[in-house]
């Protein structure tokens, strides 16, 4: 089973999440909301850079953390892929080495397979000797997604990973990444302020506001109109049951 | 030309460089990463040698290194010979005296390295131990080189702590800086000259041999 059950008492005032995935279920996670919402500290508590945090997270059966149990696993020992809202490129690297940089530590990649794919769908294959320095903003955050992606990933988490990539592009790459997600079975979490974009092809969705998630439903029970008609938090102790 | 001194003067700035390269970098990756009340004591007495007179530094070293001392009879249980004047004696000197030299540089590179790169590579499952290797050492390239040349010239360079501490046997704790003092004392200016003069042109080559690597290895970000 994948399951969060998330609370931070920080900054933005008490953040709550709990959701119970069950583990047939892979695909794409959308989280949207507005900003300062908690959207992007959620991902940085999945991925043990959080550690204020307290709750239980389980991923795909393995506990990376129970504050009851006193289990923290640290990041290097979680098995998240992270694209951060930056690209965060090695400067002393080629874009070829940045990606090697991943895959030293991916083990037996599941996703090694599906390289020249990865490197394809995001258009990179031409740039693989040029240092971050040379390539556009676009370029470094697909080698950014390249680079998380080959990590042989549990979960991928995907921080407006996608905001500096034109559309035509960004369709592409989020069919490839629900694909992969869809035939490794894993689950992206995908955080975006662009709701359209996350109902036209997130798996399952959840809403953030003021630090509270709703609970995780499939796309089609949550219409835009009922987006913008939230005007409180929906904090709950009860996990989302939809999923 | 002393070469006999230069030889010296080299053979002590080469071994004092890499054992504070051996030192520092572990001290300043610790000090990085540590904000204890402890740690401001300890950086504050290892940067004692930038403000303190050489002379101080080496009548302390004299004092706590000479054959009477602990550290003294420690020694000669394993070696033959005292510490003080010889030229062991002037690498334990100079180690102290340099030390801030090639800490102080390596310390404020590794804390200067992104910390995003570091969340970074934690997420690609690299230890704090890998994180050094492949990220705080590589990016840290230009600092390293600069504290070791820093580490290196100040060593060739020192009078004070050697003079103290390794009195001005030929052949053994005499260093060109030492030399240079010793032929002016008596009136030898042509080899005075001809020592200073040969530091002052291998000083400019290191220093510039620096700066090309340095801008070499600075990596656009």
């Amino acid at each position: 089973m994948t399951a969060f059950h998330i609370s931070l008492n920080g900054q933005l005032g008490l953040l709550e999440f709990y959701a119970d995935l069950h583990s047939e279920k892979s695909g794409i996670l959308g989280v949207s909301g507005p900003s300062a919402a908690g959207k992007t500290l959620l991902l940085r508590s999945i991925a043990g850079l959080e550690k204020k945090i307290t709750g239980r997270i389980i991923i795909n059966n393995t506990i990376w953390q129970d504050t009851e149990r006193g289990i923290f696993l640290p990041p290097n020992r979680r098995t998240a892929g992270y694209v951060f809202q930056e690209p965060r490129l090695l400067p002393h690297l080629n874009a070829k080495k940045n990606l090697d940089f991943s895959l030293k530590r991916a083990g037996t990649s599941k996703n090694e397979i599906m390289y020249d794919e990865i490197l394809q769908t995001l258009q990179i294959t031409h740039c693989l000797d040029n240092f971050p320095h040379q390539l556009s903003g676009g370029e470094q955050q697909r080698v950014a997604i390249a680079r998380a992606v080959l990590s042989n990933p549990d979960i991928l988490l995907m921080d407006e990973a996608l905001s500096a990539i034109d559309n035509d592009l960004k369709n592409s790459i989020l069919v490839m990444i629900k694909n992969m997600a869809i035939s490794l079975k894993i689950i992206v979490v995908y955080v975006s302020h662009d709701y359209p974009e996350i109902l036209k092809f997130a798996n399952y969705i959840t809403l953030v506001q003021q630090g509270c998630f709703s609970p995780v439903t499939p796309p089609l029970l949550i219409t835009p109109s009922y987006y913008s008609s939230i005007k409180i938090p929906y904090c709950t102790s009860n996990p989302g049951s939809f999923f | 030309m002393d070469w006999q001194s230069i030889f010296i003067s080299f053979k002590l700035a080469t071994v004092t460089t890499m054992l504070l390269l051996v030192i520092c970098l572990p001290l300043a990756w610790w000090f990085s990463r540590n904000q204890s009340l402890y740690k401001i004591a300890l950086e504050a007495i290892f940067s004692l040698p930038l403000v303190l007179p050489p002379t101080v530094l080496g009548f302390y070293l004299l004092v706590y290194l000479n054959p009477a001392s602990p550290v003294g009879k420690f020694w000669a249980l394993f070696n033959n010979g005292n510490l003080v004047f010889s030229f062991s004696g002037l690498v334990v000197g100079s180690v102290f005296y340099s030390l801030p030299f090639v800490l102080r540089p390596i310390q404020n590179a590794f804390e200067n390295v992104d910390k995003k790169l570091v969340e970074m590579a934690s997420t690609l499952r690299y230890s704090p131990r890998d994180i050094f290797w492949n990220i705080y050492l590589p990016l840290s390239k230009p600092a390293i080189l600069t504290a070791a040349v820093l580490g290196f010239a100040h060593t060739l360079s020192e009078f004070g702590v050697v003079l103290m501490l390794g009195g001005n046997i030929p052949g053994k704790t005499r260093t060109v800086s030492i030399a240079i003092y010793d032929a002016v004392e008596s009136s030898n200016y042509q080899q005075a000259h001809q020592l200073a003069l040969f530091m002052l042109i291998l000083s400019f080559f290191i220093l510039s041999l620096v700066y090309v690597l340095n801008r070499k290895w600075n990596y656009p970000i």
